[in-house]
């Protein structure tokens, strides 16, 4: 009998122990997915993806994506969906572009481009937050809204070129610094501040946040302030790196965060496990198989189906075990 | 004898419901004919009245076929790549067989129904959010776009054989013949039942002994084949369809959008597939209108986007209105007794 005890007391003190060691296990799966993304295209490529060359071009995008991933990790993690983040981008990019053009003071543009990316995103913010509607609504809107009106400013075809390009913030070491800058910030906010942990609650459980006493409009609002600065951060480097700003900028910018954030972990109904390093990790993954696809002569039709599969595999693993009865049976 | 004010009662219900719908776009006529008439420009004419009736049929095929899902709870983000994928196959098997019209129409609605029931699939396998697994669908789909038939996707320009769809009698008879059919669907059949049993309420129409799952791959495949049906327009007016990419289709779908909620608005007053009808004529009539006023595409989908969104505002808020207005009678009445004198 007391050793029915015994075994039954080890049992249960063992259990949580070994999930917990899961879970943390789990937790470095996306850091490995990233490494085996470098891994294998530097094998199939035969060390051209890995060159110094691509390793810089691979910084080049995947900086801009990870400033602008991290931002939105705000939204993803209550629980909220943008789709819109593309749009935004293109159109704080414009309005930077065409501030700059006008003035040609840098730091106008930067702050221009800033209030556009913020604007744009507390209007979607406010329409989710103050009319209770479902973000993949509000965000599917303002996506239509934005992608006719940056039409409407400068025509489907042609583009916006800077008068004095901005190559001289194109650099690795501007980028590295906007990047550590934004992390770290971002980091601060979600480990320590209030608004991260009640984030991550609201994401959990939107009921159990309300009745905990936190406000889901100022948190709406809030997230999407700081997805809309690093809309415009994004922006900003994005219109040093190209020049120009045309309908098609950001196109598929939109999506590849999404995916983004998806490959480095983040789930997409939000909640406890939400984290930062998600935005970094997954954006740098996106890019590599991006950057890999491309080297081994993958057409974009390729790439995209790719993406897609991976997004719906990858997503898939990440809920497995948990998740929600869509269906009843 | 005895029934008699029961039958009048119905009616004056029917005389009043049917009213209530014409007046929606009876009102948005008026209002753009008179801003027509005050601008000095030309609302709907001979020549722009084809137009029209394209344009509601196309948008009305959309909003046919998002109405199996959204209101059931499934935002399907892959309609827009399956009406393109479906005209893109549909449209070369056709030409590679010979077909004319009528073939173009079955081998495309035929591929949007096999599409549709590969995304439903999708969706009972994966068991994630419908949006999650639609937007993967949406890029796969548009992929196969550009990776089949060499990225060409389908062009019948000069192949009038195949494209007289969208003239005088055959547009009509379409039309009308897949509004009597979704009718017949939506409101006669096990399946429509089912379908409407589900989206009121999944766990109890389980518990009835309905089969969910199955329900929701054919619900996907009915709205792959009628939106099929829009790419055969499309495809018959323009004789091309181009592969997309990095989801462009998103804008094809969101055309359906505005109908379909003004349908689900109607819905109460008539029933759901004739509500979207006259949601596709409201838009219609509200394109052509901005058409009219010389508006560009961009002007013209940048304000439909702000109606559509204008529109979900007020009817998700809805309660919070009929809220606002009790609570301020009930104040105003609490005023009212409080300075009354005491007896």
């Amino acid at each position: 009998m007391q050793a029915i005890d015994e075994s039954t007391d080890r049992d249960t003190s063992r259990a949580p122990i070994t999930g917990r060691r899961r879970e943390s296990l789990l937790e470095f799966v996306p850091l490995l997915g990233l490494i085996v993304v470098i891994a294998v295209f530097a094998i199939v490529t035969k060390g051209t993806s890995v060159s110094p060359f691509n390793l810089k071009l691979l910084l080049n995008q995947g900086v801009i994506l990870a400033v602008i991933a991290t931002g939105s990790s705000f939204i993803f993690s209550m629980g909220n969906f943008d789709i819109s983040l593309g749009a935004c981008t293109c159109l704080a990019a414009l309005v930077g572009a065409l501030v700059q053009n006008a003035t040609g003071n840098v730091a106008v543009a930067l702050v221009a481009g800033l209030c556009a990316g913020i604007g744009i995103s507390l209007i979607a913010g406010f329409c989710i937050a103050y009319f209770r509607l479902p973000s993949f609504i509000v965000t599917l809107a303002m996506l239509m809204i934005i992608t006719a009106g940056v039409s409407l400013i400068i025509g489907a075809t042609s583009g916006v070129y800077l008068e004095n390009d901005l190559k001289r913030f194109d650099t690795v070491a501007v980028k590295l610094i906007v990047l550590v800058v934004v992390v770290g910030l971002a980091t601060v906010m979600f480990r320590f501040h209030r608004l991260g942990r009640s984030n991550k609650i609201i994401g959990g459980s939107q009921t159990v946040a309300v009745y905990s006493g936190i406000s889901i409009l100022r948190n709406t609002l809030l997230s999407f302030l700081i997805s809309g600065i690093g809309i415009g951060l994004g922006a900003f480097l994005l219109l040093a790196r190209t020049g120009c700003v045309s309908a098609s900028t950001g196109t598929s910018l939109g999506f590849d965060i999404i995916i983004a954030i998806v490959l480095g972990g983040m789930p997409i109904s939000g909640g406890a496990k939400s984290r930062i390093s998600a935005a970094i990790i997954g954006a740098f993954t996106i890019t590599a198989l991006n950057s890999g696809l491309s080297l081994i002569g993958a057409s974009p039709g390729v790439l995209q189906m790719v993406r897609g599969l991976l997004f719906l595999v990858v997503v898939t693993l990440l809920v497995l075990g948990h998740r929600e009865r869509l269906l009843v049976r | 004898m005895v029934r008699e004010p029961a039958q009048r009662g119905h009616v004056r219900k029917l005389l009043k419901n049917t009213a209530v719908c014409l007046s929606v776009p009876a009102a948005v006529f008026i209002i753009f004919q008179v801003v027509c008439i005050a601008t000095g420009e030309e609302y709907i004419n001979r020549e722009t009245f084809r137009n029209f009736v394209f344009d509601v049929f196309k948008i009305g095929f959309i909003a046919w076929g998002l109405s199996f899902n959204v209101p059931a709870g499934r935002f399907d983000f892959s309609v827009g790549a399956t009406i393109c994928l479906a005209a893109i196959i549909g449209g070369n098997i056709a030409s590679a067989l010979g077909l004319g019209a009528a073939g173009l129409l079955v081998c495309c609605v035929v591929v949007g129904a096999v599409l549709g029931a590969v995304s439903g699939g999708a969706y009972v396998l994966f068991r994630l959010p419908a949006m999650v697994v639609s937007l993967g669908m949406a890029l796969i789909l548009e992929a196969f776009s550009y990776v089949l038939f060499g990225g060409g996707g389908i062009v019948l320009i000069g192949q009038s054989h195949m494209l007289s769809l969208i003239q005088a009698p055959w547009l009509y008879i379409l039309g009308v013949g897949v509004f009597v059919i979704l009718v017949v669907v939506a409101n006669y059949t096990r399946f429509g039942y089912n379908w409407r049993a589900l989206s009121g309420g999944q766990s109890v129409t389980v518990q009835m002994g309905v089969n969910e799952k199955v329900n929701a791959v054919v619900c996907y495949s009915v709205c792959g084949a009628v939106t099929a049906i829009a790419g055969v327009l499309i495809l018959s007016k323009t004789g091309t369809q181009r592969p997309v990419l990095g989801l462009t289709s998103i804008p094809l779908m969101f055309q359906g959008f505005l109908p379909l909620f003004v349908g689900m608005a109607l819905a109460r007053y008539s029933e759901v597939i004739t509500g979207i009808f006259i949601g596709a004529v409201v838009t219609g009539l509200i394109n052509q209108g901005f058409a009219a006023l010389g508006l560009p595409l961009a002007a013209q989908s940048m304000l439909n986007a702000v109606i559509w969104l204008g529109f979900v505002v007020v009817a998700v808020n809805q309660g919070k209105l009929a809220e606002f207005k009790a609570v301020r009678s009930w104040r105003k009445s609490v005023a009212w007794s409080d300075g009354r004198p005491q007896q």
